[in-house]
């Protein structure tokens, strides 16, 4: 399963800067490796594109799903939930 | 429990240890003569990657109250540097970078044959500490279902400076057992693919 993020360049050529949106809108955001994530274009420092970062799906409530992370959000660890109108198989 | 050197080479084989690619030799023997082997007695030296990132100087390295996500704001204060033999950097007294190891490591989130999952840590060579230099602060937990290079956060307390070159043994491994299971999801969750099938 895919999740919906900005994409931008990491700090070495194998890792993407991900940063994403929770359900409340509020933001996460990971350093994560290149092939966990998938996108459109060249990547920019200053012009974050659309991507997808892969994630496992845990459960889900009403709109509400859990999700796991590659690696953990600076922000919010490993886990974090999001809509499933973020997700796509 | 930590690993022998002999163990870890089993957790290689076993495939509840990845790493890639894979330090050689196992061990030196004169049928194979080697100029050096990465294991120790209880660890597997790691080398360092030829990408290195040095943090900008500025006001803040990561500032929460300014709109920017943290990963967003720590490339942009940072710059990207690959080095070379022919061109290695030169770490200086109290200067601050972030490395990788040249190898990728994956602590396996399967069960191979009901063993017990492994957890590490990275840390520093006592050569290279005897130089003034650490390779990570804070940091050294590599956890059960990791896959990756492992970032090292580096600095130099020498008054001389100290050569990084890419390829120099920079790191040891440690492994450890897991006691326990781990929970990775929900257990009723686990191998499922999509958000449709789940109750």
């Amino acid at each position: 399963m895919w999740l919906q993020c900005k994409v931008l360049p990491g700090q070495y050529s194998g890792e993407c800067a991900i940063k994403g949106r929770l359900f409340n809108d509020n933001e996460f955001s990971l350093f994560a490796d290149r092939n966990d994530v998938v996108f459109d274009g060249e990547l920019s420092i200053n012009n974050p594109i659309d991507g997808w970062i892969k994630v496992i799906p845990g459960p889900q409530k009403d709109d509400l799903l859990l999700v796991s992370l590659p690696q953990p959000a600076f922000e919010n660890g490993k886990n974090i939930i999001v809509r499933t109108a973020q997700v796509r198989d | 429990m930590i690993l022998s050197n002999l163990e870890i080479q089993k957790a290689i084989d076993d495939g509840r240890l990845k790493i890639i690619p894979e330090p050689l030799p196992r061990k030196i023997t004169p049928d194979q003569p080697s100029d050096s082997c990465p294991y120790n007695t209880t660890s597997v030296d790691l080398r360092l990657h030829s990408e290195i990132a040095v943090p900008k100087s500025g006001k803040y390295s990561t500032d929460m109250t300014q709109p920017g996500a943290i990963s967003e704001q720590i490339t942009k204060n940072s710059t990207p540097l690959t080095i070379s033999q022919e061109q290695p950097y030169k770490l200086k007294q109290n200067k601050f970078i972030i490395a990788w190891t040249l190898e990728t490591v994956e602590l396996c989130k399967n069960k191979v044959n009901d063993l017990p999952y492994l957890a590490a840590r990275i840390e520093g060579k006592s050569s290279n500490a005897r130089c003034g230099v650490l390779i990570h602060f804070t940091a050294p937990t590599v956890h059960a279902g990791w896959r990756g290079r492992l970032t090292l956060e580096m600095i130099n307390l020498s008054p001389a400076a100290f050569l990084l070159t890419p390829g120099m043994y920079i790191a040891q491994l440690i492994l450890e057992e897991v006691k326990g299971e781990v929970e990775w999801m929900p257990s009723q969750f686990q191998n499922q693919t999509t958000a449709t099938g789940l109750k």
